[in-house]
């Protein structure tokens, strides 16, 4: 059972909240933490991250363009989430996350590079039915995103895109729905996970307003030997397009994306480390972006329990 | 009478012509934020146009930002481009030392060939 402790909470729903014209997104959900904890049990998950993306896509079409001014596009980003179980049903979750840097490389002319805190989000989640006979589990969650900082990041007076700004600058909301169901008898789980981030409006003088965000995640978990569980994720993302009040909706902005994620889990003791690399499989994107090429993280998990039991 | 008379009329045509040099705009010591400009207002996607800050003032800086795409370089003079078609206003806020600003956008509309 306890394998199934660290698989609840190593899953990843990557959030392409910031992605816009020319940058790989930005995992501002991160590696997502998705289930409840027993009452007085502390968790912490630290994660990185590496995003890259060096090709432009129209649609859902590659675009063969030679005088495409931005060559490539990466970002590492490091996040920490911290869950108390509060009682036996209600967990609290403290997200945040940190871009060491966000980088768009424009070749001969230089590169755009910034780094800072991104958002922050607080979240509670109560676990709405747990059949044990049926193995059956249903968690809902919701909570509000803060961010670090509403201001751009600018250099040597100038604003520096967008794209690489490591905060989206405004509040938002943020719901959670997790469902499980257990086949012990073959030591495998089926989950599916749906996340949604409605954002406000920055408080600066655009108004700029980042396109809600519609993840869903479908997981199956397999238990390869002791301590190691194999898992394979297909996951939808669904991004709507950003808007100001200058350019009204912002036309390259927003997707649709598919994504195969397999993923290696290890624990030992408290602590449980994992791997994932997540692989695009369908692309749909507004007018003309810059889309990611592939991704990886590793997460790092560690649970504690002051209950005394 | 007559030579203090001289005296006052040339002490007024100084204080008139000093005066009138410090009001003048062409001072370089008088903030005016004179115009922003661009090499080309209507350019291809990926292609790069001129922005020109023309002020005068002391200490002068340059604040650059856009709605959308990336400046280059930094102060009076920069560039700009972007990936897309659509329109994008530049906004350049000019400072002195003595803490006079002012601000002014320009239109970049860019097209795909």
């Amino acid at each position: 059972m306890k394998y199934l402790l660290f698989l609840l909470f190593s899953f990843s729903l990557f959030s392409e909240a910031s992605a816009q014209c020319c940058s790989v997104g930005s995992p501002v959900g991160g590696t997502t933490s998705i289930g409840t904890l027993p009452q007085n049990n502390f968790r912490y998950t630290l994660f990185y991250r590496y995003g890259y993306g060096n090709r432009y896509y129209i649609a859902s079409e590659l675009v063969n363009d030679t005088k495409i001014n931005v060559k490539q596009a990466f970002s590492n980003y490091v996040g920490l989430f911290i869950d108390y179980g509060l009682l036996n049903r209600l967990t609290i979750t403290g997200e945040c996350g940190y871009y060491i840097n966000k980088v768009q490389d424009w070749g001969e002319k230089g590169q755009f590079e910034a780094s800072g805190l991104s958002s922050a989000v607080l979240m509670g989640k109560y676990n709405l039915l747990n059949d044990i006979e049926s193995e059956f589990e249903i968690t809902a969650g919701m909570g509000i995103k803060i961010p670090f900082t509403s201001k751009r990041i600018q250099k040597n007076g100038v604003d520096l895109p967008r794209d690489v700004q490591p905060s989206p600058g405004a509040f938002g909301f943020v719901s959670q729905l997790y469902l499980r169901k257990g086949f012990s008898d073959i030591s495998a789980n089926l989950f599916l996970v749906n996340r949604i981030e409605i954002n406000g409006s920055n408080e600066d003088d655009l108004d700029y307003r980042y396109g809600n965000c519609y993840n869903t995640s479908f997981f199956i978990t397999k238990k390869i030997v002791d301590n190691l569980i194999g898992i394979l994720q297909i996951r939808n993302e669904i991004k709507e397009k950003d808007r100001d009040n200058f350019t009204g909706e912002i036309s390259t902005s927003g997707s649709n994306l598919f994504f195969f994620s397999p993923q290696i889990n290890y624990s030992f003791g408290d602590l449980s480390v994992s791997a994932l690399y997540d692989l695009p499989v369908y692309r749909y994107y507004n007018n003309r972006q810059l889309g990611g090429k592939y991704s990886f993280a590793l997460n790092f998990i560690w649970q504690m329990d002051l209950s005394g039991n | 009478m007559r030579k203090y008379f001289y005296i006052l009329i040339s002490l007024l045509v100084i204080t008139l012509i000093g005066c009138k040099k410090e009001e003048s705009p062409t001072n370089p010591k008088t903030f005016t934020f004179v115009s922003l400009t661009a090499s080309k207002t209507e350019i291809d996607i990926n292609e790069f146009t001129d922005i020109t800050a023309t002020a005068t003032g002391e200490n002068l800086t340059y604040r650059w930002s856009c709605t959308e795409g990336a400046i280059f370089d930094n102060g009076p003079k920069v560039q700009f481009s972007i990936c897309h078609a659509t329109t994008v206003r530049i906004t350049c806020i000019v400072s002195d030392a003595s803490g006079n600003s002012e601000s002014k956008d320009i239109n970049i509309k860019i097209g795909q060939k």
